[in-house]
């Protein structure tokens, strides 16, 4: 039994280049969505800094009051959220929208406008700039009616601009919003052990592998074998995922949860899933190789985009009009697992995700088993 | 033409397994585009279903709530931590803020922020942290000035009701949004990468057994001739995989598609992008030796470029650092060019310079990725 263990164990080692790959390519691919994401993700919530949006500002001949408020306004924002370029006629900031060099022309006149060319996230800013711009002139006006010994006050609130909205998790934790790319990278790493399944079982089959036909001449029962081949994958898988973990909290310094525990069981659960879905999927078809790695990639690649590998808004999309793909979806139950640990704090939920993975894990073996039991060759 | 011929009985012995990349891969194209409709990113400001949860009862709180709801749809919601879990859980709900009794001293006077919940990984809810801001900041603002609290509030919501004017130039005959089919091409990069990588790769694996070589060396065909071979039999799966492709903005959008004035431009654009990725899966296919490692090498290439070029979310979102980086990649010029084409329906000279440029870029891409997958075959062979 134990050398069966070690064989195995050192002949996966070994091989250098699937477990160069299996550990390294989930850290890869975490760093480049680090790269594009973690930057991103802090823009798209404000937090950091967006590039100046390119404006132009058309004045008109019109001096009226609103108007020159307006201008001193557009002047303030300059270098702040908006650049304003060096365009001064109608028809030059008109040409200048049209080859996109700025993003928007704001006209100075009694009532400022904004012209753009397009629907997208700097038109919406602008579009924002504007509208608080003109709800705060109706309110300085107001001001400026009723209270005008007040409007020193009142610019001193102003300038005092405050963030009035904490985000917290139901369990009153911070988060950071684009963490559920890391969940799903995490989740989809987890069902790569897949891969390494199929390599297993292949290695078991006479009529493939010239491994398989050795190992299916001792008298060693099947059940032995695959657990064996199993027990090994999953303890050089679990090790990997692990790695992962490590280093997209330590290195990356995304949080993935406080509980050591629940995150080592989520692992855990994760690693079974994925080698339990290579077996099943290296016993059961009897196809070659190369559909065996296709039909690998359907099974890990595709759960991975439903639960927003990919788009990150997928699982919503999928959980408002069909919530069934989610609950079957291993990736996505994975997903859900770390939402319920680091997020939700809601155990209820988490302990469901784990039995689902073990429910799925189990019948996969089954499925796995039953698929080379009694196969019997008449000649190797 | 043995070689040639030798390649596409070696693809015809994988068909099946093309054929499931190309069903992978095509049906994650679908569903994106069937399931979002195009607007993945949620930046434009939209209605949601969001709950407010008043413990405090006052004019503030009822002013906070009538202003949010001129914005949003609000939805009851009993203030019980599991049930509020289950809503947003199921995303029946999208953002929770919750008002703390006594909110006014709290957080109108004081420096207490209100505490928000959102669905995790939406981008919406941005906005109602901006509209909740300048209420909050405005009230502050009146009754500093002297108003009492609740003509603050209800000038407040007044002002709001009052829309900007904006004039959008419809530069692009689409209204201002980009049509389905421009966003079909901008991920058409993962599709074809992913589907060209997998299985030419594999293909190319099959070429490298020790035997097959052997034979082929031996041979009294030259090797320029084997490799020019060897790039024809490329060249014609990636035709077939480039037209199949092709189809779908043709088979889901029809007439959009067709009268659009910029399809040549973006058939032509994605025509590079197949000799990008067909170059990319022939320098895949001479580094790695292994059907194993063929998968996450892959996903390593074709996940992490889209990530950096702008395939997923669009470039303007992405970082300035992210954006200078991707400029080293071939699909950051196809995304430029994508760009450029689903914004304006024609082009001025200007932009058609820079489009042309992103094509020239895509096409030297790919001549130098073959370079040095060349290179590397070469040296392979002598070594």
């Amino acid at each position: 039994m134990l050398h069966l263990f070690r064989y195995r164990f050192v002949q996966t080692i070994r091989n250098f280049s699937n477990m160069f790959w299996a550990l390294l390519f989930p850290i890869i691919l975490g760093t480049l969505f680090y790269l594009s994401f973690g930057s991103a993700g802090l823009e798209s919530t404000g937090e950091s800094r967006w590039d100046e949006i390119k404006v132009a500002v058309v004045k008109d001949t019109d001096t009226s009051e609103n108007a020159q408020a307006f201008e001193g306004f557009l002047t303030q924002m300059d270098g702040e959220t908006l650049d304003i370029q060096d365009i001064s006629t109608e028809s030059e900031a008109l040409s200048a929208l049209n080859e996109e060099t700025i993003s928007g022309i704001f006209y100075v006149r009694d009532t400022p406008s904004l012209t753009v060319a397009k629907n997208g996230l700097n038109e919406s800013i602008l579009t924002s700039v504007l509208e608080s711009y003109n709800q705060n002139a109706a309110m300085f006006r107001e001001i400026a009616m009723t209270h005008p010994a007040k409007l020193p006050d009142a610019l001193d609130a102003m300038n005092d601009y405050r963030n009035t909205t904490a985000e917290v998790s139901l369990g009153g934790k911070d988060l950071n919003p684009n963490v559920q790319y890391f969940f799903a990278l995490v989740a989809y790493a987890c069902l790569s052990g897949a891969f390494l399944g199929v390599q297993a079982s292949i290695d078991g089959q006479a009529n493939i592998s010239a491994l398989g036909a050795r190992r299916s001449i001792t008298p060693t029962h099947k059940l032995t074998l695959i657990l064996i081949d199993m027990a090994v994958l999953f303890i050089i898988h679990f090790f990997n995922i692990l790695i992962l973990c490590l280093y997209i909290t330590h290195v990356l310094g995304i949080s993935l949860g406080n509980d050591v525990g629940a995150l080592l069981l989520v692992d855990f659960m994760g690693s079974m899933i994925g080698i339990c879905l290579g077996v099943a999927i290296g016993c059961l078809a009897r196809i070659s190789y190369g559909m065996k790695i296709g039909v690998c990639v359907l099974f890990t690649l595709f759960p991975g985009f439903l639960a927003g590998l990919m788009f990150g808004n997928m699982k919503n999309i999928i959980e408002l009009h069909c919530p069934i793909i989610n609950r079957i979806n291993p990736a996505a139950v994975l997903s859900d697992a770390f939402y319920c640990m680091g997020i939700y704090n809601d155990m209820e939920r988490f302990t469901r995700c784990l039995v689902i993975l073990a429910v799925m894990s189990t019948l996969l073996l089954t499925v796995a088993f039953l698929g080379i039991r009694r196969e019997r060759y008449d000649s190797i | 033409m043995t070689v040639y011929r030798g390649f596409l009985t070696i693809t015809k012995r994988n068909i099946r397994m093309v054929i499931l990349y190309l069903i992978i891969f095509l049906s994650i194209a679908v569903l994106v585009q069937k399931a979002t409709g195009g607007n993945m990113d949620e930046f434009e400001q939209v209605s949601l279903d969001i709950a407010v949860i008043d413990q405090d009862g006052g004019r503030l709180a009822e002013g906070l709530t009538d202003y949010l709801s001129q914005y949003h749809t609000l939805v009851d919601l009993p203030n019980d931590p599991a049930i509020i879990q289950d809503r947003i859980f199921y995303r029946e709900i999208y953002y929770v803020v919750t008002i703390p009794e006594d909110v006014e001293q709290r957080c109108l006077y004081g420096d207490e922020a209100l505490p928000v919940t959102k669905v995790p990984g939406s981008n919406s809810g941005f906005y109602v942290d901006q509209q909740i801001n300048t209420f909050m900041n405005d009230v502050r603002i009146m009754t500093r000035s002297g108003f009492p609290l609740s003509d603050a509030v209800q000038s407040v919501i007044d002002n709001c009701t009052d829309k900007a004017e904006v004039t959008l130039i419809d530069k692009n005959g689409f209204g201002g949004v980009q049509p389905l089919h421009a966003f079909m091409y901008q991920y058409m990069p993962y599709i074809l990468i992913s589907i060209l990588c997998f299985s030419m790769s594999y293909i190319m694996i099959a070429f490298h057994n020790q035997d097959v070589k052997r034979r082929m060396m031996c041979s009294a065909v030259p090797a320029r001739s084997q490799n020019l071979q060897l790039i024809l039999g490329f060249a014609t799966v990636g035709g077939a995989v480039y037209g199949i492709c092709t189809l779908m903005p043709f088979l889901m959008y029809g007439n959009t598609f067709t009268n659009d004035p910029n399809m040549p431009y973006y058939m032509l654009n994605s025509f590079l992008m197949t000799l990008v990725a067909l170059s990319l899966s022939f320098l895949i296919g001479t580094l790695v030796h292994s059907e194993e490692a063929l998968s996450p090498v892959v996903n390593v290439v074709s996940l992490g470029m889209s990530f950096l070029c702008g395939v997923f979310v669009d470039l303007e979102i992405l970082g300035k650092g992210v954006r200078t980086f991707a400029q080293f990649l071939p699909a950051y010029w196809y995304e430029v060019a994508t760009g450029l084409l689903a914004n304006n329906s024609s082009l001025s000279s200007a932009q058609q310079a820079s489009l042309y440029t992103c094509y020239g870029m895509q096409v030297l891409f790919a001549a130098a990725i073959l370079g040095v997958a060349m290179v590397i075959s070469r040296l392979r062979q002598s070594a």
